[in-house]
């Protein structure tokens, strides 16, 4: 072996490492013919037995004092249950209580806990470190103490969780309740008999009752027949067509003669429905045929509530087909008015023709019906014909 | 009770992981001490010794997933942390700490010029000053040799665990263990020879101590 060789193994050859026992044999033998490697033989064994005596004397002195360490475990044991939110404990695990006892059961004869057994197991210093450990009061208290609130916490967690579980249980059973109810009354409501009685009842009611029904009819001045054939112009048929459908309307108020009683009459049950109108593309130079049916439309709004009313109670439903209003001869000098009353008339039919409607022959000899329109002077303006 | 009764710092870990408390405690009691004297040897200061430990040990709370039992003993893992954060610290206080060391990282001479008529290094020094002398010689390594000196030295660790712990190969902490030791030898000798120089003339100047931290 030369220096070269020496000098690699001579660190393991100073620290006794385990090597081959050639090996050592030959650096040995190196050694005792080399002076140079000899004293570098001799200052690395004295290294080595500096830094033995210096380990040992740390490893017996240098420790973290009791009071860091107690200090440096409640800081670790602290972080430790916040990183674990719900501490679980492994079923061999001594009790709190259990190791209360122990523990004062060490501190009096100074014997080591099973708590503390491994550590004492472990080296004479982590013993004496254990030992100073479990001695301190403090430490102990803590550990007593953390460990009933993780118990007092568990049982609060423990009883929310039954909480929780409870109160979903009743928000259930109260949704499926509130749902069956809602549901009962919604059924009812579409499908219920007595509902409807009750509905045709009150129908009834008001088309038995005058007063009722004149509380919503419609009433106006009724012009005589003098006056509309002045104001028709020479339409004579049918401003008397017109009066006499009128007079037997009014037929059915004595009281007032001059009043008719109009709409959801008890003689005029077909009323009841909706209204349809149909679209004339004929123009009326001069004359806004667009204003007499909005005139018109909001002169039978109440009327057509009322028969909405009725229909929805009886439930039949009629459809009222409406031509456009045709203007009355001299309707076209007057002003035009903002609003007005809607008569309701029977003509004959042959009246259809004197506005160049067809009419059927064979049916020559039945009535039509015709919406009136007069304005707040009680001039007639318009008319329709309504089937 | 024996000690294969008591358990491994892997079923320590294990509980620890599963949240047992005492588990952690336990685990903590075992290696404390180790660690805390790591941290006190590689730095020198009793603060930064135990702030070193706290360290590891929330590390290894929130990180012990990461321990990989292949690749080493639980100790060389938390030696390893205990490294990391001693390392951080020096780097921290490196600009408030003067270093006296006259010789400082200059190379060392081959060992056969340095070992030629030496006497026994320590042979004329009381226990308490050679502890005081190894010591000092400890804590003036670079950081990079004094932690294979602490581990490999001190704490008795093999070649293999500390590898382990400062994930480096086995290669290199023998020959940085090498070349520490016979940094360590240098600097005893000049210690020593200063001190020899001391007595003989009183009022020179006073032995400087070389320490990373009063």
């Amino acid at each position: 072996m030369n220096c070269q060789n020496f000098e690699h193994i001579i660190t393991d050859l100073a620290r006794d490492i385990l090597m081959d026992a050639a090996t050592r044999e030959q650096a040995l033998a190196h050694a005792g013919d080399c002076a140079p490697c000899a004293a570098h033989l001799a200052a690395e064994r004295t290294l080595s037995a500096g830094l033995r005596i210096f380990a040992l004397d740390a490893a017996a002195e240098v420790a973290p004092p009791q009071q860091a360490s107690a200090r440096i475990e409640s800081a670790l044991l602290s972080a430790f249950r916040q990183h674990h939110g719900a501490t679980k404990r492994v079923a061999a695990t001594p009790s709190p209580e259990s190791t209360i006892s122990t523990t004062h059961a060490s501190t009096d004869s100074n014997a080591t806990t099973p708590h503390a057994s491994p550590v004492a197991q472990a080296s004479p210093q982590t013993t004496q470190e254990a030992r100073s450990s479990i001695a301190a009061p403090v430490s102990i208290q803590e550990h007593v103490a953390a460990s009933q609130q993780r118990a007092r916490l568990r049982q609060s967690f423990s009883n929310r969780q039954s909480f929780l579980k409870f109160a979903t249980a009743a928000a259930a059973v109260v949704i499926v309740a509130l749902t069956t109810f809602f549901a009962a009354r919604t059924w009812q409501a579409d499908n219920a008999p007595t509902s409807f009685e009750q509905a045709r009842r009150e129908a009834t009611a008001d088309v038995a009752a005058p007063s009722a029904v004149t509380s919503v009819a419609e009433t106006f001045e009724t012009p005589n027949a003098d006056e509309l054939a002045a104001q028709s112009g020479g339409n004579k048929s049918v401003i008397d067509a017109a009066a006499a459908g009128l007079i037997e309307d009014s037929s059915e108020a004595e009281d007032e003669p001059r009043a008719i009683r109009q709409a959801s009459t008890a003689s005029w049950p077909r009323a009841v429905g909706t209204t349809t109108r149909t679209t004339n593309s004929r123009p009326h130079a001069g004359y806004s045929n667009a204003g007499m049916n909005a005139v018109a439309a909001a002169a039978s709004d109440n009327r057509h509530a009322r028969r909405a009313g009725q229909s929805s109670a009886t439930g039949a439903v009629e459809t009222e087909i409406a031509t456009d209003f045709f203007p009355l001869a001299g309707a076209m000098t007057l002003r035009q008015t903002d609003s007005g009353h809607v008569v309701r008339v029977e003509l004959p039919r042959s009246a259809l023709a004197s506005f160049g409607l067809p009419v059927n022959t064979e049916r020559l000899g039945e009535r039509v019906k015709a919406d009136v329109l007069f304005g707040d002077d009680g001039i007639a303006r318009a008319i329709r014909f309504v089937r | 009770m024996g000690i294969s009764d008591s358990p491994s710092d892997v079923e320590l870990l294990r509980l620890m992981l599963a949240g047992d408390e005492d588990a952690f405690v336990a685990l903590y009691r075992r290696r404390q001490a180790g660690v805390y004297r790591f941290a006190m040897q590689m730095c020198g200061s009793p603060t930064v010794a135990e702030d070193v430990t706290q360290e590891v040990f929330i590390v290894l709370m929130r990180e012990a997933q990461k321990f990989d039992p292949t690749r080493g003993s639980l100790a060389a893992y938390l030696y390893g942390i205990a490294r990391n954060h001693v390392l951080r610290a020096l780097e921290r206080e490196r600009a408030f700490v003067p270093i006296a060391d006259e010789d400082g990282d200059a190379e060392v001479a081959p060992a056969h010029e340095k070992f030629i008529a030496q006497t026994d290094l320590l042979a004329d020094l009381s226990r308490n000053e050679t502890i005081e002398k190894v010591r000092q010689a400890v804590l003036a390594l670079p950081a990079h040799y004094r932690e294979i000196v602490v581990l490999c030295e001190l704490h008795e660790m093999s070649y293999t665990e500390a590898a382990a712990a400062l994930g480096c190969a086995v290669g290199t902490v023998r020959s940085r263990l090498h070349r520490g030791r016979a940094m360590l030898i240098e600097k005893l000798r000049a210690s020593v020879a200063t001190e020899a120089n001391d007595d003989q003339r009183p009022t020179t100047h006073t032995a400087k101590t070389v320490r990373c931290f009063a």
